[in-house]
């Protein structure tokens, strides 16, 4: 059994305005085991993950959010309810894998803007939540969406806690 | 004169324009479809400093504490319009925070559809581009 430190578990409201300090408390809980630009990251990690929740997932229906260490490897994970006929969690799996199609998560993220930069219109989607996560935030990123009605994502940090607070 | 008549506060979001060129974004940018407010910003600044001839504009986000994808986009947006419009000679310059991650690492991508119009600086004053 792999050791680990700790392990937060919330149900946040579906409600935008909530993420921003649930951003807030993960960056507080990482600064216990590490410095600040880990805190950043996997902060950002779990606002974009949340966001992504709340745009496509069930509107009243509460996310799940875990932050937990698995031998010095943080993991964030978020579960929400989804509409059966949504065609987010397809869209989800195709940018998965998108992303993983790259050598470096760098080489997705240009690609990434520079599609963006290509869009007539700003207001299109463009999946960069997810590539971000990858580039900017260190993760892997993966996700379930073999149950009907229910997406699941995880992210998990390619850099290890160091073990003690800084 | 200013870029912006007053403040503009959003959420956590404040942009104020302390000079003639200059943009300062303070605080999280964090809002669900900010492009819908501030790419018609970012227009009116363009069309400002296209007018007026400005040689540069400052967007000084060393006070940005966070932004989201959706930032983003307009980010990406202000370039586009920058380097598509034969009319602009100014120069747009970031202002970053080398202390945020999200700025350090991200922000030199931009580099990229900036080029020569976009220069990225940290706001101790060293530039990267």
């Amino acid at each position: 059994m792999s050791a680990g430190r700790f392990k937060l578990e919330l149900w946040v409201p579906p409600v935008w305005e909530r993420i921003d300090a649930v951003r807030g408390a993960v960056s507080s809980l990482i600064a216990t085991y590490a410095g600040h630009d880990l805190c950043e990251a996997l902060a950002m990690v779990s606002a974009e993950l949340l966001e992504n929740a709340v745009k496509y997932g069930a509107p009243n229906e509460p996310l799940e959010l875990v932050v937990k260490d698995d031998d010095s490897i943080v993991e964030i994970c978020v579960t929400n309810s989804i509409s059966p006929a949504s065609l987010h969690p397809k869209a989800l799996v195709e940018r998965i894998a998108w992303v993983k199609r790259f050598d470096e998560p760098l080489s997705a993220y240009t690609s990434a803007l520079e599609r963006m930069y290509s869009l007539e219109r700003a207001t299109e989607e463009n999946g960069l939540g997810i590539v971000r996560i990858c580039y900017e935030g260190g993760c892997d990123v993966e996700c379930d969406v073999s149950t009907p009605g229910r997406v699941r994502v995880w992210a998990r940090s390619r850099t290890r806690l160091t073990g003690s607070p800084p | 004169m200013t870029l912006l008549p007053r403040p503009i506060v959003r959420s956590a979001l404040r942009v104020v324009s302390p000079g003639v060129a200059t943009l300062v974004l303070e605080g999280v940018f964090r809002e669900p479809n900010a492009e819908e407010w501030f790419c018609p910003l970012v227009d009116d600044v363009h069309r400002r400093a296209v007018t007026e001839d400005y040689p540069e504009v400052v967007l000084d986000l060393s006070k940005l504490e966070y932004a989201n994808a959706s930032a983003w986009k307009c980010f990406v947006y202000w370039l586009r319009k920058l380097r598509a419009d034969e009319r602009a000679h100014y120069n747009l310059r970031i202002r970053t925070n080398q202390r945020h991650r999200w700025q350090r690492i991200g922000m030199p991508s931009l580099i990229v559809f900036g080029q020569d119009r976009l220069v990225i600086e940290d706001h101790a004053g060293g530039e990267q581009h």
